[in-house]
């Protein structure tokens, strides 16, 4: 099905609910519907297409002066959007149901009763567009703190970027209280296996979990508005790439990609084989990374140190081609700001076939160790039924018999050309996850040799386009396969040649809305693997503030000075 | 008969105080840094348990369970001395008469008693949560390690630990007591609350469990009694069941003495680097076939009796 047979097909199925359809990129197709008609549209969409839920976009677009290119028919907006973005992955397709709300109430209906994993993302546009959401089965804060005061949504453009309202003292969080009889074991607010701020407050009935809450986003770092706020779009993808501290890359290609399709440009192909190349750089490290904490989580040390002794050299790697080890600075709109020369490929390939060898060694070890399978099969299981309806992501889906993979079904930089391999496994415990990832870590490394051939075939040519400004009211749509996950990042460009709006979604965020279902009926040593399991990304901080309430005056510890004092402390 | 006892009674006691964590240390230097996680460890060596339990002495010491939770770890360490009395180390012990075999599994059990005391003096959760595991963890392993030594009495007829030593020395070992030895040696990583089996601590679980709220010097004489409590468990099951070589000379038999319990540290290590930690009920299914392997050996040891 191409996108033109799709938009015939969803002008009959949704009849005369659709009030606007256009395609304005290919494989890219935006339904527009009235506010009362989403959660028709959404069940005819589910049902007839098998859609699968990514995530909704909430645009205060009440300033804009052109109309969105996904929308030519409804003229200038001027008023809030809210887009529910859905894949359909057989087909390569992604398919945006939107519907204009009101100006001054904007209110939808809850789309949960048919796809249960839009729950966050109402939640949040609820909380930061100032949408309300009726029908919505949780209402609850998630992305404000409970102190933020009512009547201050930080995505409205009459909310400045750098905010700080007086918090509303007189609020409290709202907990879920526990079932008759069983009592609540707290993990967090600092979350001490990750080290990571993350509440989970876990029901249990003796050593059962009966049940859990979840409170998150401490460190919600309003990036999404910072960029649309204060950002060029050339700024946009170091700040993107600062999104995460492990698949920083992911973001920024997310962002660029997005871009470029809202421009509607495409990289030199030379770029996007660099970028190909690095992006499995990424998930080589990564997958490493994640094998040593899964393995710290049950408490086998001996796999965390080898696989991070592993790792490193891949982390040098990326040191000798980009300049730096993690946070490569690598990406902008239309393409790569360095080479990967021909004398590089010697290098790459001999620390390739180094970290090849070893990590054939650690998969074997770990494939037939029965006490790592005694405590990773049938744990925190995650069902297809329920992953489907979760939408989970990466590989927590494709251990659960979920076959999606963004680079397979969503071709972005030279996926077309070098094709990854589907990992599929039905079991749904943290086992098949474990599977799944460190078959796809030996899979990385042959497109990374892929890449190279590539390379070496591709004439020496640009590596970057120039760009001329950009067009407003372009929409354009990216999701980028993180090794833990889909990264999908959705921009919408502005008058001032500025972002208009800027969506990011992380993949542990429909990831983490499946632990309650994991650790479900297990025991409470099941839950730290449980929610280890899907690679959870919390946030990262990257300073520290020190108050001093008697004199009211505040001090910012910067990198060095907690280094000093963290070596200070040792040292007594 | 007094100054011996004093004398080697004094004796008992340094070694476990100063040997249990300088081995700890040997086997966390040179068995799980160098070796199993391939890199370069604590640069002081084995005396690395030495200043962590300095260090943790001069650390602020929060109260957050009143005297409870004061006084369980000088319980605990006042029973490991008091195993340390009764355990022979390359000598006869200090103290021996009929029967202190159940005086020491009385003590033994103390220390866990004072594990559970103290998880309850906290309050905590976390703290409960690992008192529970501790509990459970107690029940099953004392009783299988009294099971399997039940073997020892009906192969010696005797309830005396030295009579044991001289036994095994003598006359062993038989099959029966060779079966005996499997359990008590699986055991000990658990008696050390070691991985595989350091369920009640579980620090990705429980943080710390019974150990959770305490801090300073109450977690420092904790800690150095349980590193205490292994160098007696490991005696122990290595003067009953490898007594051997003995030689007429007492700092000879000293020697080889601490070098055997050394191996048994370095084995008890490697335990450590090449498992995951077990969840509470597969820790619980272990020491219960454990359990049924120390009963086939009395049984075994009663049909040829």
């Amino acid at each position: 099905m191409t996108g033109q047979e799709l938009i015939q097909k969803i002008r009959v199925e949704l009849d005369g609910a659709c009030l606007d359809i256009e395609e304005p990129r290919p494989g890219q197709v935006y339904v527009t519907v009235a506010p009362d008609r989403i959660v028709e549209a959404t069940r005819r969409i589910v049902d007839r297409f098998d859609a699968r839920f990514l995530i909704t976009a909430g645009v205060d677009s009440r300033r804009m002066t052109v109309p969105m290119a996904g929308s030519p028919r409804m003229g200038v907006v001027n008023s809030f959007v809210a887009s529910h973005i859905f894949a359909i992955d057989p087909d390569h397709l992604f398919l945006t149901l939107r519907a204009i709300l009101d100006r001054e109430r904007p209110r939808m209906s809850t789309i949960t009763e048919i796809v249960p994993g839009a729950k966050w993302a109402e939640n949040e546009i609820q909380d930061l567009v100032g949408v309300a959401v009726d029908g919505h089965p949780d209402p609850r804060r998630l992305v404000l703190p409970d102190d933020w005061p009512d009547g201050i949504y930080p995505l409205r453009k009459e909310v400045p970027h750098n905010l700080r309202p007086e918090p509303d003292t007189s609020k409290r969080p709202i907990p879920i209280e526990p079932p008759e009889g069983a009592s609540v074991l707290p993990i967090g607010p600092f979350y001490p296996v990750l080290e990571e701020p993350a509440y989970f407050r876990v029901f249990v009935k003796g050593e059962t979990v009966v049940g859990c809450d979840y409170r998150g986003f401490y460190n919600h770092r309003g990036i999404e508005k910072l960029a649309d706020a204060t950002l060029t779009y050339n700024q946009v993808p170091f700040l993107a790439e600062r999104i995460c501290g492990i698949c920083g890359f992911i973001h920024s290609t997310a962002y660029v990609e997005a871009t470029e399709t809202a421009i509607g440009v495409r990289a030199p192909r030379r770029a996007r084989i660099i970028r190909t190349l690095l992006l499995e750089l990424e998930r080589v490290h990564s997958h490493l990374l994640w094998l040593g904490i899964a393995g710290h989580i049950i408490g086998f040390d001996t796999v965390l140190m080898q696989s991070w002794r592993i790792r490193e050299p891949v982390m040098w790697l990326a040191e000798y081609i980009t300049g730096h080890r993690k946070t490569y600075g690598m990406n902008i709109v239309g393409g790569v700001r360095k080479d990967i020369t021909r004398e590089m490929f010697g290098r790459i390939l001999e620390v390739l076939d180094k970290v090849e060898k070893e990590s054939v060694a650690v998969v074997r070890a770990i494939d037939g160790d029965t006490s790592l399978e005694a405590r990773l099969k049938d744990v925190g299981r995650l069902l297809y039924d329920d992953a489907r309806a979760i939408c989970v992501v990466g590989p927590t889906a494709r251990g659960s018999g979920v076959a999606i993979d963004a680079r397979i079904d969503h071709p972005y930089s030279a996926y077309d050309e070098i094709i990854p391999k589907k990992m599929v496994h039905p079991e749904g415990d943290v086992w098949a996850r474990t599977v799944v990832r460190l078959e796809e870590l030996l899979d990385s490394i042959r497109l990374i040799r892929e890449s190279i051939a590539a390379l070496e075939s591709a004439p020496d040519s640009e590596i970057s386009l120039h760009l001329a400004d950009v067009p407003a009211g372009c929409e354009g749509l990216c999701v980028v396969e993180a090794p833990r996950g889909e990264s999908i990042h959705y921009v919408l460009t502005g008058d001032d040649n500025r972002l208009e709006r800027w969506r990011v979604r992380a993949p542990t965020y429909p990831n983490l809305q499946a632990v309650p279902v994991m650790i479900q009926g297990g025991s409470i040593a099941d839950v730290p693997i449980s929610i280890g399991s899907y690679d959870p990304c919390f946030s990262c901080t990257e300073r520290m503030e020190v108050v001093d309430i008697e004199a009211g005056s505040t001090r910012v510890l910067r990198g060095d000075d907690l280094l000093r004092l963290s070596r200070g402390e040792s040292a007594r | 008969m007094i100054l011996y006892a004093i004398a080697v009674g004094a004796l008992n006691i340094a070694l476990c105080l100063l040997l249990g964590p300088y081995f700890e240390g040997m086997s966390r230097k040179y068995v799980k840094a160098n070796i199993a996680h391939s890199r370069v460890g604590p640069l002081t060596g084995p005396l690395q348990p030495f200043i962590d339990l300095l260090k943790l002495f001069g650390k602020e010491d929060l109260e957050t369970g009143g005297f409870l939770q004061r006084f369980a770890p000088i319980l605990a360490m006042g029973a490991v001395l008091m195993c340390a009395l009764l355990t022979p180390m390359g000598g006869p012990a200090p103290f021996e008469f009929g029967g202190d075999f159940i005086v020491l599994l009385y003590f033994l059990g103390l220390i866990s008693v004072a594990i559970v005391m103290g998880s309850i003096a906290g309050g905590s959760s976390y703290t409960m949560s690992g008192g529970l595991r501790e509990v459970m963890g107690l029940l099953l392993i004392d009783i299988a390690m009294a099971v399997a030594f039940i073997t020892v009495m009906v192969n010696t007829r005797s309830m005396r630990i030295s009579d044991w030593v001289v036994w095994q020395s003598a006359a062993g070992p038989n099959f029966s007591m060779v079966l005996a030895g499997i359990p008590i040696l699986l055991l000990l990583p658990a008696q050390f609350g070691k991985l595989p089996f350091d369920t009640p601590e579980a620090d990705q679980e429980l943080m710390g469990g019974p150990f959770a709220d305490m801090s300073g010097r109450k977690l420092a004489l904790f800690k150095w009694a349980l590193l205490a409590k292994g160098f007696v468990v490991a005696s122990l099951f290595v003067q009953v069941f490898v007594p051997w070589p003995v030689t007429p000379w007492f700092a000879a038999n000293l020697a080889i003495h601490v070098a055997k319990v050394l191996v048994v540290f370095v084995l008890v290590g490697v335990g450590e680097a090449l498992f995951p930690r077990l969840r509470i009920d597969q820790a619980l299914r272990y020491y219960a076939m454990l359990f049924v392997i120390g009963a086939m050996a009395v049984v075994l040891a009663y049909l040829s009796a």
